[in-house]
């Protein structure tokens, strides 16, 4: 049932779309003339995304879109333009504009500007951007920060952003505005990516060096994205450099890397490989095995890796059509072997166990632009995602007497589960005058969920038997549609207002949306602009999970007929000011509702395989949260970095869980502050430092016991445990202090970069989680603390 | 060289392992001790209160448990808006408090009001809930072989459509054969309903699902003639009782409670309370118990 609200709204929507338009058409009765083309960096050819033109005679410009196509309708005249990308020389051209003109364009990097550390999506002044909640990162910037692996993690750069949360400690989940882990939209190369860890959660599958661009949005989400309730993480790799060849070495203890960059058909095709692989397992092997022969197994052997692998191909058929290639795909995996052999008697016992556990994601897509003239972009792209997550447990027991087998017994026990989606979807991007710019488009989706399935296979001797349980595969199919116009009012009032449609049919149920979004800016003076936003969103998947470490068992499952789709409308406001030309100071409020929400049962667990997942959760949750969150950032100079501070709720309500009290949210946490700075001490030397300090998060204790004594039998076994209030309780406060340093030399035929970094400096004891300790005498709570004072070193070489 | 970086790795491959783990003792605030409650009032019974100390979370594995009487504590019981007396301690067993009510019936609000020195006061209250309306029909005997014997009927449970009802079946037996024996035993059964949950040997459902409708439940009992598990002086019937809702959500918490206690990832499970001020339950009951004859040694 579409609500009168959104009727309205859609119809204020399109009258605006008309009226603009047909103001626009008044103009279209001079002699308009349009220049367009693309922007791309001088020294690789890689795209510009967000490069802004501008015309200098009248104030009005535009930006490019994720292709570094640009197209910009004046009068036909006299021109000086100007093309502008942060981190790069601005390009001035003068021109005498008297039909449609192509131009491309290709910008130096500059090196007074190469620290840039954030910028806004848009354009250089966040006052400009309608956007709110909208960051764009810059990878080659935020590389110098200290890191606990040796290389950089973007999902902890992103964690270190206003109003987003980390999860335990130094894990890659992110929590935005009072969200869960699921919420997150996390696109790599406008493909979803189900499950962003490797090394259970230390580390991210992104792989810095292959990436170009990344976008987080919070709030005001447009209109082309949808699925997710909280945040939009889009991640742009790398086309490849299609000059020379290019790339760089990594040698971290913990995941060497390699990159490799270059064109294959010069200025026609290029290609991006870059692949990581951790050596843990060589030095895990040797530590763990020694570790088990000591206490007296015969053979044992244990292993952990993971991998990843990016590439990507991009094509250019001619000026008007591109294609490209991207595939992702990474494993982790850990095995463990043991090999006994026992004798009494005349008997000889040999019992082989085997367990594995190994999880990856895989992506790909394959993508055609295609240019329609110089206002129509067009985008077809085919995307293919999967996660799946696999264990293996065996053993086989051999009972030999005069080498002649008395007994054999074999044991299997093989878990799968994971989700598939295939998927095809074509976007518009419509450019009809520059204060218009229209996204449209189609996107189709088929979902397969495996929520878990156990195979366990028997053998006695001659005697073979299989059991399946666990829940079926779920095939749902999803299709979303979406119309966005980025218009300029007024020379002071932009909006982006739009309408994002879905429909998912799954197990004979149909559920349709229409979710209506709007943000504005309002330019109050030539430094400061007022922002507003409403967005809806709606999500037809869950995760479930009820750790706090990132676990790959985490279960992906789909809103069913049962269980509904999680829902969300989240209102903004904010405030940003540019001073001095180089520090922006953003403030923003918001308030989010959610419904929908599920969350395990009491009682219930994640290794209880043998339930039936859509009897182990609670649903119909809700959730509220709101906040202000405040950034100072620096872009340019010898010193950059930024300020961020939020203070937030956020709450949770079901009718099954706390008595049906509202309690509040896991990673509820009421301050958060982020301090991150670079500085460039000289050429050759660049120093960093990150300092975090949060509220801790909320967890839920025992207080008491009783005896529950109505069997008559009073011993320890009949107690009853008294917990507090779901979420009570606050682990104590976290706070770190990383600090890094770079050590950069020019070399004939390359760059060589030292690394050192050292996570947590002063060796906080931060808690990794808080548990309640029995059998010791007295018992009591005791904190885990991970990771105190961790030193990394790497080395780099970039050609 | 290649001994070098070999050591290198090494090095730092300890120093990030040394340096990653540590376990810190933390100073969480202590509850002070409750008063805890467990009692239960039906038409069929003397109303007993257990009455002792909640356990703080450091004295788990080491309770004293000679010592978990409450001294001087004082107990009020109120029977629909009337002062029914003090319940007094017995002098055998110091846990335990009673007072003689002979005239429950359906319907009864009881108010439970305590006080104790150094606890905070608690109040509990608590309804008798409605006598179960239930019949038996379609009695099958068969049998399955020499050693064994089915019985199946059918229970209907003919709902109040003006309340929750929360109820419980089981199938019990009094041993008269053992000599001198007076004991009642729940004996083992199976029923077709998933919607029941099988606590033990008790069946536990409430009416969501059909309220103000008659529910029918097959019963089958098998029964291992050659293994004399029945002798024919033995006394079989069914059970039905109705709980008041927080007796009956108290039972099925604390019973998952005690599955899920060894999971260390198994959500916490909240045990329902309705003492004010307190720990424990005062529950309620009623109940109706119709005689069976069931097929013995295929006569």
């Amino acid at each position: 049932m579409i609500s009168p609200l959104k009727i309205f709204i859609f119809v204020i929507f399109i009258t605006i779309c008309f009226t603009s338009f047909a103001e626009s058409n008044k103009d279209t009765l001079k002699n308009n003339v349009t220049i367009s083309g693309f922007i791309e960096d001088f020294s690789t050819g890689e795209k510009l995304i967000g490069a802004n033109v501008y015309d200098n005679k009248n104030f009005s410009g535009v930006s490019c879109n994720n292709y570094g196509f640009y197209s910009l309708t004046l009068n036909s005249g006299i021109y000086e333009i100007s093309y502008s990308y942060i981190g790069f020389q601005t390009q001035r051209i003068n021109i005498n504009l008297q039909k449609d003109t192509v131009i491309n364009i290709k910008l130096k990097a500059s090196i007074e500007l190469k620290e840039v550390e954030i910028v806004d999506s848009r354009n250089d002044l966040n006052i400009l951007n309608s956007k709110l909640g909208s960051i764009q990162i810059p990878i080659n910037s935020v590389k110098n920060l200290p890191s606990l692996t040796g290389e950089i993690d973007i999902m902890k750069i992103i964690q270190l952003l206003p109003g987003i949360k980390s999860g335990n400690e130094a894990s890659s989940g992110i929590y935005v505005r009072g969200g869960g882990p699921d919420q997150n939209l996390i696109l790599l190369d406008g493909v979803p990516v189900y499950n962003a860890n490797h090394l259970f959660g230390y580390l991210s599958v992104f792989n810095s060096n292959a990436i170009q661009n990344i976008e987080v949005i919070k709030g005001g989400f447009p209109a082309r994205f949808g699925g997710r309730l909280s945040s939009v993480i889009d991640i742009q790799s790398k086309d490849g450099n299609n000059k020379k060849i290019s790339g760089n070495i990594v040698f971290s203890y913990v995941c060497p890397q390699i990159t490799l960059e270059g064109p294959i058909l010069s200025d026609k095709t290029s290609f991006l490989f870059s692949a990581r692989r951790t050596f843990l397992d060589f030095f895990m092997n040797k530590l763990l095995t020694s570790n088990s022969q000591s206490q007296g197994n015969a053979n044992s052997n244990k292993n952990y890796y993971f991998y990843d692998i990016n590439a990507k191909i991009n094509h250019r058929l001619n000026t008007k059509n591109r294609l490209y290639l991207s595939i992702y795909n990474g494993i982790d995996k850990y095995n463990s072997e043991k090999d006994e052999t026992d004798s009494k008697d005349n008997y000889t016992f040999h019992t082989i166990s085997k367990s594995e556990m190994k999880w990856g994601n895989t992506t790909t897509s394959l993508r055609w632009n295609h240019l329609f003239g110089n206002k129509l972009f067009m985008n077809l792209t085919s995307t293919y995602t999967s996660y799946h997550y696999k264990t293996l447990d065996e053993t086989s027991n051999e009972t030999m007497q005069n080498q002649l087998i008395t007994d054999y017994k074999h044991f299997k026990t093989e878990y799968n589960s994971g989700i598939e989606d295939i998927g095809c979807r074509i976007d518009f991007d419509y450019m009809p005058k520059n204060n218009h710019q229209l996204k449209a488009g189609i996107h189709l989706t088929h979902h397969l969920f495996n929520p878990g399935i156990k195979m366990l296979t028997g053998s006695l001797i001659s005697v073979d038997t299989t059991l399946k349980v666990g829940g079926n595969e779920i095939n749902c199919f999803e299709t979303d549609y979406f119309l966005e116009d980025e218009i300029k009012i007024t020379p002071k009032l932009r909006i982006n207002a739009g309408l994002h449609s879905s429909q998912f049919f799954v197990e004979n149920k149909n559920y349709f949306s229409l979710q209506p979004r709007f943000s504005l800016n309002y330019r109050l003076k030539e430094d400061i602009s007022l922002k507003l936003s409403y967005s809806e969103m709606i999500q037809y998947m869950h995760l479930l999970s009820n750790t706090t470490f990132g676990l790959p068992m985490d279960l992906w499952v789909p809103a069913t007929s049962r269980i509904t789709p999680q829902k969300s409308w989240q209102l903004a406001a904010g405030i940003a000011k540019t001073v001095k030309n180089n520090i922006e100071l953003s403030l923003e409020m918001y308030y989010k509702k959610m419904t929908g929400l599920i969350e395990y049962k009491e009682g219930s667990s994640i290794f209880d395989e043998f339930t039936n997942w859509e009897d182990k959760v609670a649903i119909e949750g809700k959730g509220e949260s709101y906040g202000i969150e405040l950034l100072l950032q620096k872009k340019t100079g010898k010193t950059t970095g930024w300020i961020g501070y939020t203070i937030s709720w956020s709450n949770r309500q079901f009718d099954e869980l706390n008595l049906g009290k509202t309690f509040p949210y896991r990673y509820d946490k009421r301050h958060d502050i982020s301090i991150v700075i670079n500085h460039k001490l000289k050429k050759s030397i660049e120093l960093s430092g990150v300092w975090t300090l949060s509220t801790g998060g909320a967890m839920t204790i025992p207080i008491a016991f009783i005896v529950n004594n109505f069997n008559g039998n009073v011993s320890a076994g009949n107690m009853v445990t008294i917990y507090g209030d779901k979420n009570s309780y606050r682990m104590p406060v976290y706070h770190r202090l990383d600090l890094g340093v770079n050590f950069i030399k020019e070399k004939k035929h390359c760059t060589r970069i030292w690394n050192f970094s050292i996570y947590n400096m002063y060796a906080r004891k931060n808690p990794f989680f808080v548990y309640y300790k029995t059998y010791t005498n007295p018992p009591g709570f005791s904190q885990l603390s991970i990771l105190m004072f961790v030193p990394s070193v790497s080395y780099q070489i970039k050609f | 060289m290649k001994y070098l970086i070999n050591i290198l790795l090494s090095f730092f491959c300890c120093l990030v392992f040394n340096s990653c783990e540590d376990e810190i003792e933390l100073n969480i605030p202590v509850s002070n001790p409750k008063i805890v409650i467990h009692g239960v009032i039906s038409p069929e019974s003397k109303i007993i209160l257990d009455v002792r100390k909640s356990i703080s979370v450091l004295e788990r594995d080491h309770v004293d448990w000679s010592n978990q009487q409450i001294e001087n504590a004082d107990f009020k019981l109120f029977k629909n808006m009337q002062f029914i007396g003090d319940l007094s301690v017995d002098s055998t067993n110091k846990l335990i408090y009673n007072i003689n009510d002979t005239n429950i019936k359906e319907g009864d609000n009881f108010v439970l009001t305590g006080n104790a020195l150094n606890y905070p006061s608690i109040n509990a209250t608590v309804s008798i809930p409605n006598k179960p309306d239930i019949s038996i029909s379609d009695f099958i005997y068969s049998k399955n072989d020499n050693y064994s014997y089915n019985t199946s009927f059918t229970v209907n449970i003919i709902d109040n459509p003006t309340q929750e009802d929360y109820y419980t079946i089981a199938l019990q037996v009094r041993l008269n054969s053992i000599a001198g024996n007076d004991f009642i035993e729940d004996e083992i059964f199976k029923q077709n309903d998933p919607s029941f949950k099988l606590i033990y040997r008790t069946y536990f459902l409430n009416d969501k699902l059909f309220n103000g409708n008659t529910k029918t439940i097959n019963i089958q009992y098998m029964d291992y003639a050659q293994l004399s598990s029945i002798h024919p002086t033995d006394t079989f019937w069914i059970e039905c009782k109705t709980l008041s809702k927080d007796y009956y959500n108290y039972l099925i918490t604390t019973n998952k409670q005690s599955i899920n206690e060894k999971d260390f990832y198994a959500e916490p499970v909240y045990v329902t309370n309705n003492i004010e001020g307190g720990y424990g339950i005062l529950g309620a009951y009623n109940y109706k118990r119709i005689p069976l004859v069931l097929h013995y040694n295929g006569k």
